[in-house]
């Protein structure tokens, strides 16, 4: 099934927010790659403190709460409401996992000493990550709102579920490369 | 075939973290976005102008990315 | 019109004419100066001219905003104002504090930070002013059954605007500090919250002139407006480079205000794609004119122009020069003044019941300002960029520089009069409109 132009997956309106987010994310990767070319011997110290460990969590955090939401639009879609409900609770409760960890995770960062202003490693990476952490979060009080709705009498359409349901694998999108970028090290 | 494409998803995350070289993370990077929206992001079954133009912007995206943590 | 309580709008709209001729005469004042012809230094000194000039702008857009919101929302809500004599009184008010700040300028009764130079005391009735306007209009929305998504727009862009005047007045001693909290002032107004306002009078007047369904126009023309002010908000960086604040700012600022030009492009295509869709159907295509060309010139001179020196790497540089005046007279003309010049436009035939705009002067007004303000831009940056080689690269001093410069004050001074010519135009056009008396059409008069 092929669908028209004028009706992408999700919605005209979802897809021009994703769009333009991307759009925001690529100037952000691209000023994090310029600032780790130009400062190579910063990045690589700044690098040591991160565990790449800790990065693969959050990787699989992210792509197995994706797989859910996707689980449940395509349940929405077979009318299936209350498997599509469980499916989206259990992805807002692994975002929320994503997002205690990240806190844990930036209260360790905090102790050690490294803080916005400290210098140009520390500012992108909190910055960069914030940045995702505030889209996770708005993502989550969407799903949310969307989950809570599937049993009212006037439940929420499918495009609506799916346009939600985009938005989250956003947020997946922007951190597959906010992994490589921080993370990974020789 | 979402079950596979988180399983690719996982295995590619795992490969990414395991080979340590920013070049090959930052393509994987580029793959798992590229999978996430065949699949996730249903553009599979988008009209071709969307799954292309979609594809191109995280194409260009990785390959920049890619030069940029190669210098 | 439909109700008697629109009449007030024409007073907002008669000081915004009056305002806008001081602003053109102490640019003049400032042009000379550049030129090397101050003679009137002993009286209006740069400093006092630079301040009028920019406190007059923003007077006169507070004024045109005031007299929009009285004119759009009872129109919208489809009643009378809640207080209509309150709304009169109110204006005489802002005009007294108004006078009274500019005379203090000349005293040098001022504080000297940049656009928000008038004194603490006045501040606060500035403030008390714009709240008996808010509590007008907020009841008056308030009260209505009738809550279309365009009049809450307004409502909470004016709210909101009101709001963002209290961070310029917070007390501190720290040169830096005071900056960063003026930028929220000046910042989230032009790039924040008066874009809401923007956005709502846009969209009044494309629903009204083009005929397509307020659905259609509120939905998209909202969401564009929307990605202008969130990509705004975070922009504020820019105004922070190299101020004093943290260094993580040249990467805030940067990437945001970088995304700015993005949605007003949308904005512009949106706004070409109704009046097309549209078709010709309104008799009064000059304010369609007024509208479109200020969705297009929004874009030209706050989008493009802003983009051109907003990226850290080349403000270094531009910081504080003429560039940004090339950026600034642009920007505010097509965003705030010619969306006022519109809906003036719009409501005047209706106000006073005369259909002055097929007169020649009307079609006039349009073309030959937007014409001087793109020379006068053209010579802001011919001179911005010269000082910009000379006094950043080169490195020589401020003031041979000036000197240097002095002569293309004369092209901008050539440009301002084109410009000027096409004000004087709307303005003549403006007096010969007349008092307010065309005959209400409303639904209260109706009932009787």
């Amino acid at each position: 099934m092929t669908r028209p132009l004028t009706e992408p997956p999700g919605g005209v309106l979802m897809w021009l927010i994703v769009a333009l987010e991307l759009v925001t994310f690529a100037m952000v990767f691209t000023l994090i790659g310029v600032l780790r070319m130009q400062q190579p011997a910063l990045f690589h110290a700044g690098q040591a403190a991160l565990s790449s460990t800790v990065g693969l969590v959050f990787t699989l955090l992210l792509i197995t709460s994706g797989l859910l939401a996707a689980e449940a639009v395509h349940a929405y879609r077979l009318t299936r409401t209350h498997r599509a409900q469980r499916f989206l609770f259990a992805a807002i409760a692994l975002g929320l996992a994503f997002v205690a960890f990240k806190l844990h995770d930036t209260a360790g960062h905090l102790a050690a000493g490294h803080r916005l202003g400290v210098d140009d490693f520390w500012d992108a990476y909190f910055l960069g990550t914030g940045f995702h952490l505030a889209h996770v979060l708005v993502g989550l009080v969407l799903l949310s709102v969307v989950a809570f709705r599937l049993h009212r009498a006037r439940p929420p359409e499918l495009e609506t579920v799916a346009a939600v349901a985009l938005f989250w694998h956003l947020c997946d999108l922007a951190w597959f490369f906010l992994f490589p970028l921080f993370f990974a090290r020789a | 075939m979402r079950l596979l494409t988180w399983a690719a998803l996982v295995g590619l995350a795992g490969v990414a973290v395991a080979s340590g070289r920013p070049f090959v993370a930052v393509s994987l990077g580029g793959v798992k976005a590229l999978l996430v929206g065949f699949e996730f992001m249903e553009l599979r079954h988008a009209h071709r102008l969307h799954l292309a133009l979609f594809s191109a912007g995280i194409v260009a995206l990785t390959a920049l990315l890619a030069f940029l943590v190669t210098r | 019109m439909k109700f008697q309580s629109q009449k007030v709008a024409w007073g907002f709209f008669a000081t915004c004419m009056l305002l806008f001729t001081l602003q053109i005469v102490y640019g003049f004042i400032m042009a000379f100066a550049h030129a090397g012809f101050d003679g009137l230094h002993q009286w209006i000194p740069f400093n006092t001219a630079r301040a009028s000039h920019t406190n007059l702008l923003v007077m006169w857009m507070l004024s045109g905003f005031m007299g929009a919101a009285y004119w759009i929302i009872p129109d919208e809500t489809d009643r009378e104002l809640a207080w209509p004599k309150l709304a009169w009184a109110q204006l005489i008010a802002f005009v007294v504090v108004g006078v009274t700040a500019l005379i203090g300028f000349h005293f040098n009764w001022w504080e000297g930070r940049k656009f928000l130079e008038i004194p603490r005391p006045l501040d606060f009735l500035v403030v008390a002013d714009v709240l008996l306007f808010i509590a007008n209009i907020g009841w008056t929305v308030w009260k209505s059954p009738k809550k279309s998504t365009t009049s809450m727009v307004l409502f909470f862009g004016l709210l909101a605007a009101a709001l963002l005047y209290l961070p310029g007045m917070i007390p501190t001693d720290n040169q830096t500090v005071d900056s960063f909290w003026r930028w929220w002032v000046v910042h989230l107004w032009v790039e924040g919250v008066w874009e809401l306002i923007m956005g709502a009078i846009l969209s009044y007047l494309l629903i009204k002139l083009t005929g397509v369904d307020r659905e259609i126009i509120e939905k998209w023309l909202y969401v564009i407006v929307g990605f202008t002010f969130l990509s705004g908000i975070l922009g504020t960086g820019h105004h922070y480079y190299y101020i004093g604040t943290p260094r993580y700012w040249l990467m805030v600022g940067g990437v945001f205000s970088a995304l700015e030009p993005l949605s007003f492009l949308g904005m512009a295509i949106y706004a070409f794609a109704m009046a097309k869709k549209g078709g010709r159907t309104h008799p009064n295509r000059v304010a369609l004119l007024w509208t479109v060309g200020c969705a297009f010139m929004s874009f030209v001179g706050a989008g493009f122009l802003g983009f051109a020196h907003t990226i850290p790497q080349v403000n270094m540089y531009t910081h504080g020069t003429l560039v940004t005046a090339m950026h600034g007279h642009m920007a505010f003309w097509g965003a705030y003044a010619m969306l006022i010049l519109g809906i003036i436009t719009y409501s005047m035939p209706l106000l006073t019941g005369r259909k002055l705009y097929e007169h020649v002067t009307a079609g006039f007004a349009f073309w030959v300002s937007n014409v001087g303000m793109v020379a006068m831009t053209l010579a802001f940056a011919v001179a911005g960029v010269t000082q910009v080689v000379l006094e950043r690269r080169v490195g020589m001093d401020f003031l041979t520089v000036q000197k240097e410069i002095s002569v293309h004050f004369i092209g901008l001074i050539l440009a301002a009069s084109l410009f000027t010519l096409g004000a004087a135009a709307f303005i003549w056009n403006f007096i010969r409109y007349g008092m307010p008396n065309a005959p209400v059409t409303g639904v209260a008069v109706a009932k009787e």
